[in-house]
């Protein structure tokens, strides 16, 4: 079984943020990596996390952040980009911080590649076309 | 071997004419050179397809019964001008709506009546003995209007400069979202393919030229607002052309949601892209010689749009080709470049046109007019008050 790359949202209910949960994750033998985190006690947090590791250990993680009350969403498309939308005028690809988005030189499409996105948001203000909806707004 | 407008014309006729889009023949000419593609060619199709905020729409709703004289009109919440005609109104890209603010504008009124949408109409007026209605509240269509045509007072700028940001905050711009510290540049031109700087002497392209506007048939009304013939002659010997502008019209009933889209720029505001197919005819070889150039020998400067100035300060002169190479070096670093206007848009545009010559479902209008000659633009003066 090889090793995979996954996304995470993580939402915390306002009770739990001051609960010590992320650093038990070294436990299920994943990498992570946080990309974004707003968690303050009292009120309703929210994580994105990339996680590196086995699928067996990736269960097992999300079942334990299932276990302590932890909403969890697996990313599989960090951004939907509504192709009918899209004029390929590039905007976005001046914002993106990790190369995600970029522009095919050839054909001057825009093209998206997901395992680069941070999640980040960015472009989402950025699109003129407003052809670039987040996955999950709650996270921008 | 000149040839003339109408010569071109009669060859296309006959099917015998050559057409190629302006990334064509400047292949062709770097092949085979200028002299060889001006006997050849007969037309090259340029296009753009970018932002252009001077943009807007006349309309005529025809009269309610009883009539009104509308004075404060709007449109699916955006305001409309109320100051001509009892039915007649103008509405701009830029307008933001009333409740919607920069997310549905002026823009997205048009794009909505190009796509057949119904719209929603309200007008209101102090009324008068002739026309004595108050108030309308209606639902009306694109096809219902008894004219409603595109009149954009700037469109197809000629060339524009890049934008970088030396502050140390974000700018949100008409130029796209600028990282602080150089962190991004934007460009907006089409380079080889932007029509002005494949006729940037206006030879061929003058008041009455028919031209693709937003997929539809549509004119070059009059030089464009802020029109300034700028030429400059660059050490290496290549031209810096820039400044010159288009006022284009054309009918909204023929045009395609294809090829125009609302825009919002973040924290800026509405605007409107607009596609723009322009032909050019292959009068003589020095026309040739102005289409051949290549994004290599286009330029632009690199200005600083982090501070609010009419006298931007010029960082850098670049070209297209590297421009278009996604990163430029400024201050010794390497810096993003990423394009406003689509490029891919463009050339689809340049495609359209190139197929509607040859088949005949469009034919080149010879100029009613030339273009005027313009040395200078003039700046506003204030008072002095900030």
């Amino acid at each position: 079984m090889g090793e995979k790359q996954i996304k995470v949202g993580l939402t915390f209910p306002p009770d739990k943020a001051d609960k010590p949960i992320v650093t038990h994750l070294v436990r299920f033998d994943l990498g992570f990596n946080i990309l974004k985190a707003y968690i303050s006690p009292g009120i309703l947090g929210t994580m994105i996390l990339e996680l590196k590791g086995s699928d067996e250990n990736f269960e097992k993680c999300l079942a334990y952040l299932e276990e302590e009350g932890i909403q969890v969403k697996v990313y599989t498309d960090s951004v939907i980009r509504y192709e009918e939308k899209c004029i390929h005028c590039g905007a976005c690809t001046a914002v993106c911080p990790s190369g995600a988005l970029v522009m095919n030189r050839e054909t001057w499409e825009l093209e998206f590649d997901m395992d680069a996105c941070l999640l980040c948001g960015h472009c989402v203000r950025a699109c003129p076309a407003r052809a670039i909806k987040s996955f999950d707004d709650a996270i921008l | 071997m000149a040839k003339t407008i109408e010569e071109i014309n009669e060859k296309l006729k006959k099917g015998k004419a050559v057409v190629f889009t302006a990334e064509e023949a400047v292949k062709m000419a770097s092949e085979q050179g200028v002299k060889k593609c001006a006997e050849q060619i007969d037309v090259v199709t340029t296009a753009t397809f970018g932002a252009m905020c001077s943009s807007g729409a006349i309309l005529n709703f025809g009269h309610s019964e009883p009539p009104i004289r509308m004075s404060s009109i709007s449109i699916n919440g955006v305001e409309a001008y109320g100051g001509l005609a009892a039915v007649d109104t103008y509405i701009g890209a830029t307008q933001p709506g009333k409740t919607t603010g920069i997310e549905y504008g002026g823009a997205h009124v048009i794009e909505d009546l190009i796509a057949g949408k119904e719209i929603e109409l309200c007008a209101t007026s102090a009324g008068t003995d002739c026309y004595t209605r108050t108030e309308v509240h209606t639902k009306i269509k694109l096809a219902d209007m008894n004219q409603a045509y595109l009149f954009n007072p700037r469109n197809a700028y000629q060339n524009y400069s890049a934008a970088t940001n030396s502050t140390n905050r974000t700018k949100r711009t008409y130029m796209g979202t600028l990282l602080p510290g150089m962190g991004n540049v934007t460009y907006s031109t089409s380079g080889e393919m932007s029509p002005l700087l494949k006729d940037p002497k206006l030879r061929t392209i003058g008041i009455g030229t028919r031209i693709l506007l937003c997929g539809g048939e549509g004119y070059v009304a009059y030089e464009g607002t802020q029109a300034v013939n700028k030429a400059e002659k660059l050490p290496g010997g290549d031209m810096l052309y820039s400044g010159y502008t288009l006022a284009l019209i054309g009918d909204m009933k023929g045009m395609r949601s294809e090829y125009i889209k609302a825009a919002t720029f973040d924290g800026y505001g509405v605007t409107m892209y607009v596609g723009v197919g322009i032909p050019i005819p292959v009068i003589d070889e020095d026309m040739m010689a102005d289409l051949a150039v290549s994004n290599d020998h286009i330029y632009t400067y690199i200005y600083d749009y982090g501070i609010s100035t009419r006298n931007k300060t010029a960082f850098k002169l670049v070209s297209y080709a590297q421009l278009r190479s996604g990163e430029v070096e400024l201050n010794g670093k390497k810096v993003r470049t990423a394009p406003l206007s689509s490029l891919y848009k463009a050339r689809k545009i340049a495609e359209e046109l190139k197929g509607k010559l040859l088949d005949g479902s469009f034919v080149m209008t010879v100029p009613a007019a030339k273009l005027p000659h313009r040395d200078k633009i003039n700046g506003l003066e204030t008072d002095g008050r900030l």
